[in-house]
């Protein structure tokens, strides 16, 4: 099993993020359990608790599984390249200042499957419930992935089985005070860590104005030492795609 | 002389003739392999529509280009076909007046684009998905399946419903709950099914508020937004959610009711008809 299968000492919980070797095996993510079993030469996959899936896998003995956090907003079906994180209380910033917090984001589990440079997703899952919204008017906005969360000077504590820590640096470049309730990220230049304690990524907002600001992810772990996540965009990414959002409809 | 240098007409031999045949098989070949190559490469890269359309142009344009720049071959002068257009313009139009207004109006289609590859739409008496607009028709698989081709013109003259043209959309549902049953409870029960539905969005807000008093139920509205794409799944999946929970809670949907009173005393009669 993963090397980093141990209990979390900080919700006493044993979290299977890593890699996982193709042999009969039983993994528990509390009510969901996942089965590999070997079955006439194939490899059956199996995952039960609050829904089912079941697949074959023929494989070659170098194949192996990863399992880790990927970008929040494939399930139900991905319909969405964009997260938007309400806080519950709102941040205010001083004109052209710099501030530094921590924040947290949803997250849905990924099961890889690898040989050599080649991966494929296999399932996704997720122990958090989905909700979706709208940002902008519906004829031109974006539907977002909805979290809401809390925003703290301090790493907070979180379930790294359903959420992760967002390092967020907000620079307010404008003449004026801005009030900032809500932010939306776009995953396709998302970079998820992990380790035994925290999920984690890192953003940054650049304010203009009260209705203008452009948000991105930057690639930065929490902390040294952090495994970098597969994830499902980060496959098929285009450099040519672009990464940045611009929230003209208010923040 | 061999047979292939033999004059056809002007200075256009037969060898002219199957070079341009060679090139230009040769072009649409070439043209099918790229987009292929291309689809292949940005299938799972790209929406499905704007890879459709950026393809079309890629292959069009090579064969355009391979076209114009092999017309020599056949001893036509481009200068010289710009000069004769104008009166062949004028004959052309009025033997292909259909076609050209149907060109003319995929070219405004193309500019404007009301709809697009993937969009559901009601044009007139046909309601379905846009599954290619075409140089000279648009064509529509209505939602039972059926293959319809409209041409241009009638796109662009007629009324377009775009149901996807938007991010979300709106829906709506009346439950009737009894006069005996408590409507702050059944709002509360509703908005929380609502907001146990991942695709029913978190803003806009929905609606639940107590419309009017029927004649047999306290009427309820609900009016949800959900992303366009999936506007039906969602409504599909709420009402009978919402009729489930609220008999769970103890709310009745009652059936149409008339509470009648006469004038006199009703005489029950009871009529025995079986004779032993």
């Amino acid at each position: 099993m993963s090397n980093t299968s141990e209990k979390s000492e900080s919700l006493n919980k044993k979290v299977f993020y890593g890699r996982v070797n193709l042999e009969s095996t039983y993994l528990e993510f509390e009510d969901i359990k996942i089965v590999l079993h070997e079955y006439g030469g194939l490899l059956k996959y199996s995952r039960e608790g609050r829904s089912r899936v079941e697949k074959y896998v023929a494989y070659s003995p170098d194949t192996y599984l990863l399992i880790n956090p990927v970008e929040p907003v494939n399930l139900p079906k991905p319909l969405t390249n964009f997260i938007l994180l309400e806080f519950t209380e709102p941040v205010v910033i001083a004109p052209s200042s710099t501030v530094k917090t921590y924040s947290t984001f949803p997250i849905e589990i990924g099961v890889f499957i690898i040989n050599g440079k080649n991966s494929e997703i296999l399932d996704i899952f997720s122990l958090t419930k989905q909700k979706y919204t709208l940002y902008g008017t519906p004829r031109s906005g974006v539907v977002c992935r909805y979290w809401q969360t809390r925003v703290s000077t301090e790493l907070p504590e979180t379930d790294l089985l359903r959420e992760g820590v967002l390092k967020l640096q907000i620079s307010n470049n404008s003449e004026y005070w801005v009030t900032i309730n809500n932010l939306v990220l776009s995953v396709n230049g998302m970079t998820i860590y992990y380790d035994d304690k925290h999920v984690s990524t890192s953003a940054q907002v650049l304010v203009f104005s009260q209705a203008l600001a452009e948000t991105s992810f930057t690639d930065e772990p929490l902390r040294e030492g952090m495994s970098k996540s597969l994830t499902i965009r980060g496959q098929k990414r285009l450099p040519i795609i672009k990464e940045r959002f611009v929230m003209e409809w208010g923040l | 002389m061999s047979l292939i240098d033999t004059v056809i007409y002007g200075d256009v031999t037969l060898r002219n003739i199957l070079v341009f045949l060679i090139l230009m098989t040769v072009t649409v070949v070439l043209a099918k392999l790229i987009t292929m190559a291309l689809k292949r490469a940005l299938i799972d890269k790209i929406k499905r529509n704007l890879l459709d359309m950026i393809l079309k142009i890629i292959y069009y344009t090579i064969i355009i280009v391979v076209f114009i720049g092999s017309t020599p071959l056949l001893g036509i002068n481009l200068s010289g076909l710009l000069l004769a257009g104008g009166i062949t313009g004028i004959i052309i139009g009025f033997a292909l007046q259909n076609v050209v207004a149907n060109l003319v109006s995929g070219i405004f289609l193309a500019i404007e684009r009301p709809v697009r590859i993937g969009d559901g739409i009601s044009l007139g008496s046909v309601t379905g998905v846009v599954e290619d607009v075409n140089i000279f028709s648009t064509i529509i698989r209505t939602y039972d399946g059926l293959f319809v081709r409209v041409p241009n013109s009638a796109v662009f003259t007629s009324n377009i419903t775009n149901y996807t043209a938007h991010v979300a959309r709106r829906f709506e549902y009346v439950i009737g709950i009894s006069y005996g049953n408590d409507a702050k409870k059944a709002i509360e029960v509703i908005k929380k099914v609502i907001e146990e539905h991942p695709l029913a969005l978190k803003r806009p807000e929905p609606q639940v508020f107590v419309d009017n008093l029927g004649e047999s139920s306290v009427n309820i509205i609900i009016r949800v937004w959900a992303p366009s794409q999936e506007w039906y799944t969602v409504k599909m999946d709420l009402l009978w959610e919402i009729k489930r929970k609220l008999e769970e809670n103890g709310i009745s949907i009652p059936f149409p009711q008339r509470v009648v009173w006469f004038a006199n005393n009703l005489r029950l009669e009871n009529k025995n008809t079986d004779k032993t």
